[in-house]
């Protein structure tokens, strides 16, 4: 007994020493900026260059807004401009730039058995996916890209049935898994896709269009603790500007560029700017 | 089980990051148990002798707590400690001490409830001898914790598998900040949301095997039944 107090005294004398924190910015990044692996990339990238460690918390758009406006993070890694634009609204933004884009894609099963592939828009795959028989897969958690999902909805003016249409709650990986066991559509940014493609059986049925492209923005909050300020400012600053952007063009999954930075002098200030040359494919 | 046969190769080619995260996780545990510990049993202690229907009260309070739901200890410690919260200024959200705070809110009322059943079951005859040999208050305490010593390593047991394969407090307090705040549960949720299932499998592998034994080994250096 004595000596399992002695082990818990040992184990209390070194949370003194956990406090302490050496240079670090935390941010919250939407969660394909994690779950595709770049995150890991830019970490020590940045570190190795300003000597400054991030800390990164991989939530939804929609969470990362709230962790923002309480100032538990300094910078925002988001792409839901309508989100975005409402942080404008509240007088809240600091710093705001858009840093790179790709595009969502709609995936399902192998067999398309909506024949969602043949529509004419995004729009269109969605409203035939919504009569169709298979489920629709989605997050259902208020980030970036449930918020398109529910836009692809709206301008197609139906959706499913309520039992066809499953909320996971969850990040893109799980809701991925998710969609290819019950063989259902899901909307997913192409990133996350790549990542899992060898885990999930589902193909991209759509990815065509203005309606799919998918825009990251970096945005510092006036609400940012004060004294990470200078260190968020450098931060976009290189992944705007810098060493950062390379990192971001160089990044692949499976041999593929998944993410592009923002095209150099292309309107990059606002939630509705939009990348001069949206590459076709 | 190509999964499984990969989480083997990856524990024993002694990935390092696998054991900086084996560590916190452990580190924060042992951290959360030891501070529960500290308050828990003479809490335990003070509720067993604690007199009419506010001592009942007291006791029947520390035994609803341990059933608390990690996620929501998670979530009213995240609004206490966010920057905009009463604690805020102390800057301790997504830290590892911030996971220590939550666990220890969770291995407490297990320590002081069972703490509590351990002293009450004790027979009358060892208050009475230590009543008639006069100790003060402090050695009195003494006495019973030995006294009730088995009883009590069975609740320090069960606090440290409550804490230790706990995932929401941990992801919700810590964040899952890559070298700082990732313990094995929450790396294990992360990885197969990334889908590289053999690193959340040896992960697993690793959680099941310290917390077996852990188990194993205090149950038979002090909890064995006699032969």
């Amino acid at each position: 007994m004595k000596r399992l107090f002695c082990a818990m005294a040992a184990a209390l004398a070194a949370v003194a020493g956990c406090t302490a924190r050496p240079a670090t910015l935390r941010i919250a990044t939407t969660t394909s900026v994690e779950s595709s692996g770049l995150l890991e990339t830019l970490v020590p990238a940045f570190q190795k260059e300003h000597g400054v460690t991030l800390q990164a918390i991989a939530v939804g758009s929609g969470q990362a807004f709230q962790l923002g406006r309480r100032g538990d993070v300094a910078l925002l890694l988001t792409h839901e401009p309508a989100g975005e634009r409402a942080l404008f609204n509240e007088g809240l933004v600091r710093y705001y730039r858009k840093l790179m884009f790709n595009r969502f894609v709609i995936a399902g099963p192998v067999g398309d058995p909506a024949g969602a592939a043949g529509a004419a828009s995004a729009s269109d795959a969605m409203a035939r996916i919504a009569r169709g028989s298979a489920p629709f897969v989605s997050r259902g958690d208020e980030s970036g890209t449930h918020v398109r999902e529910r836009q692809l909805w709206k301008s197609a003016g139906i959706q499913p049935q309520p039992a066809r249409l499953i909320e996971t709650g969850q990040g893109m990986a799980p809701t991925l898994r998710v969609a290819a066991e019950r063989q259902g559509y899901v909307l997913t940014d192409e990133a996350t896709l790549a990542r899992l493609a060898n885990a999930v059986n589902l193909r991209v049925i759509y990815q065509d269009g203005p309606d799919l492209l998918n825009t990251y923005a970096i945005v510092i909050l006036t609400t940012a603790p004060a004294d990470s300020r200078g260190a968020a400012e450098t931060f976009a600053r290189w992944m705007t500007e810098g060493a950062g952007r390379d990192v971001i063009d160089r990044f692949r999954i499976g041999g593929r560029q998944v993410f592009f930075g923002w095209p150099a002098g292309g309107d990059n200030a606002s939630p509705e700017s939009m990348p001069a040359a949206v590459r076709g494919r | 089980m190509s999964a499984f046969l990969d989480a083997l190769r990856l524990i024993l080619s002694g990935d390092p990051e696998v054991w900086q995260i084996t560590a916190v996780s452990l580190f924060v545990s042992l951290a959360a148990l030891t501070l529960a510990t500290i308050a828990g049993l003479p809490l335990g202690y003070a509720l067993a002798h604690a007199r009419g229907a506010a001592g009942r009260a007291a006791s029947a309070v520390i035994h609803t707590l341990t059933a608390l739901p990690t996620v929501v200890v998670g979530l009213l410690l995240y609004f206490v400690l966010s920057a905009s919260g009463p604690l805020g200024w102390m800057d301790l959200l997504y830290t590892r001490a911030a996971m220590i705070v939550g666990q220890t809110v969770l291995a407490l009322p297990i320590v002081a409830a069972l703490t509590l059943v351990a002293i009450q079951r004790l027979p009358a005859a060892a208050f009475e001898t230590a009543a008639t040999l006069g100790l003060g208050r402090g050695a009195r305490f003494a006495v019973m914790l030995r006294e009730g010593r088995t009883a009590i390593i069975s609740a320090l047991l069960l606090a440290f598998a409550r804490v230790f394969t706990e995932l929401g407090a941990a992801v919700m307090l810590g964040g899952n900040i890559r070298g700082e705040t990732r313990t094995l549960t929450t790396v294990i949720a992360l990885e197969h949301t990334k889908g590289d299932d053999a690193r959340a499998m040896a992960l697993g592998l690793i959680l099941v095997v310290i917390a077996l034994a852990v188990n194993t080994g205090v149950h038979s250096r002090w909890l064995r039944r006699p032969s």
